[in-house]
């Protein structure tokens, strides 16, 4: 009797651990690909450490909620956003071509470098906060 | 002991010979750039050949106050020009932030000034230049925005600093240029170009910028 809970504690623990495992390497996969892809489209303005521009382009390590950077990242801007007491005025171009996987990822590494979120963003959110804007609210 | 005298020669002439190598490093002077041509004339009876070197032509911009900017404005300057515009999304945000750095290096030096052009004169008016200078920290005017004649812009931006800008619907923002940073001397010629989307590229213009002072002060 007390070697089945054995085995079933040793089977319970086995199973959670490789399932932390993957979720870690999933985030570390999605951190790395999001690293990449915000040096191509994101870094130019808001700099690769994140602190923006001057008063030209806002800093990222204030950040709000997810579901609006998702839809900014995607659609871009075009009216005034304030970020730590500053605003910022400049139009942010869309990103259209940018695949929900590849936001997701993006979403990742900003909110795990500047967030202290330690998890991925899945696909699925990106998804739904893609829906729940309607895009005229950005312009 | 002839021997010692001659290893003690030896010695001291290849150290000197460092120093004097290392003190001309450090007294370089930057290269005139572009094509030269050469005339000949009369001095006393002799014949004497000039070099002409590319300068840069003279030109008629406005500025983020809407003055008139022109080339008898940086007649005892020594200047650095770029070519980029307010909306770019690709590399103008990277240049203009190196651009500050250069900005902040030249803060105390009244003679030299950097001239950065739009090459969208129709959306970059002066009041938008003058709103994007605000936004960058700029005040005053030893860095000035000017805006232009379309032509006059990319003309003297191939023909004058050797940076290539114009107009392209097929590009990000609709317009093709280099991230070129040219640096000019107080005559008007072309010292050095450096990549403004490049660090080390920036860094090497800081440097040349006060061995161009030097070169002038010792010139006098």
């Amino acid at each position: 009797m007390s070697k089945g809970i054995l085995v079933l504690t040793a089977a319970s623990l086995f199973i959670w651990a490789s399932c932390t495992s993957k979720e870690e390497i999933k985030r570390k996969q999605y951190y790395i690909e999001g690293e990449r892809l915000y040096g191509l489209y994101c870094a130019n303005c808001h700099q690769p450490d994140g602190e923006g521009l001057v008063n030209l382009y806002p800093p990222l390590h204030f950040l709000g909620g997810k579901n609006r950077l998702i839809q900014i990242v995607k659609h871009g801007i075009d009216k005034e956003i304030e970020v730590n007491g500053v605003t910022y005025h400049r139009p942010m171009p869309p990103n259209l071509n940018l695949t929900d996987l590849e936001i997701a990822q993006i979403t990742t590494y900003i909110y795990n470098r500047w967030g202290e979120e330690n998890t991925y963003t899945r696909i699925d959110s990106v998804k739904r906060a893609l829906d729940i804007f309607p895009e005229t609210d950005l312009r | 002991m002839k021997l010692k005298f001659l290893k003690f020669f030896i010695c001291t002439g290849w150290i000197s010979a460092v120093l004097i190598s290392c003190g001309e490093k450090a007294e370089r002077k930057l290269p005139i750039m572009g094509e030269r041509d050469w005339v000949e004339r009369t001095e006393n009876g002799q014949t004497v050949v000039d070099t002409i070197y590319h300068t840069i032509p003279g030109f008629s911009f406005t500025n983020q106050f809407e003055e008139v900017v022109t080339d008898k404005d940086f007649d005892d300057k020594i200047y650095i020009a770029d070519f980029f515009f307010t909306s770019c999304p690709t590399i103008c945000p990277v240049m203009k932030k190196n651009m500050l750095t250069v900005y902040k290096s030249i803060k105390n030096f009244d003679d030299v000034a950097i001239l950065s052009h739009t090459i969208d004169p129709t959306h970059d008016t002066p009041q938008v230049l003058l709103k994007y200078a605000e936004d960058l920290g700029v005040t005053g005017k030893q860095w000035q925005f000017v805006t232009g004649e379309k032509s006059d812009i990319y003309g003297i931006a191939t023909k004058g600093y050797f940076i290539a800008a114009n107009e392209d619907g097929s590009a990000p923002g609709g317009f093709i240029h280099s991230g070129a940073f040219t640096l000019v001397d107080k005559e008007k010629r072309v010292r050095g170009v450096y990549d403004g989307t490049d660090e080390q590229s920036v860094k090497r213009l800081i440097a040349d910028i006060q061995t161009l002072r030097k070169e002038i002060v010792d010139g006098e």
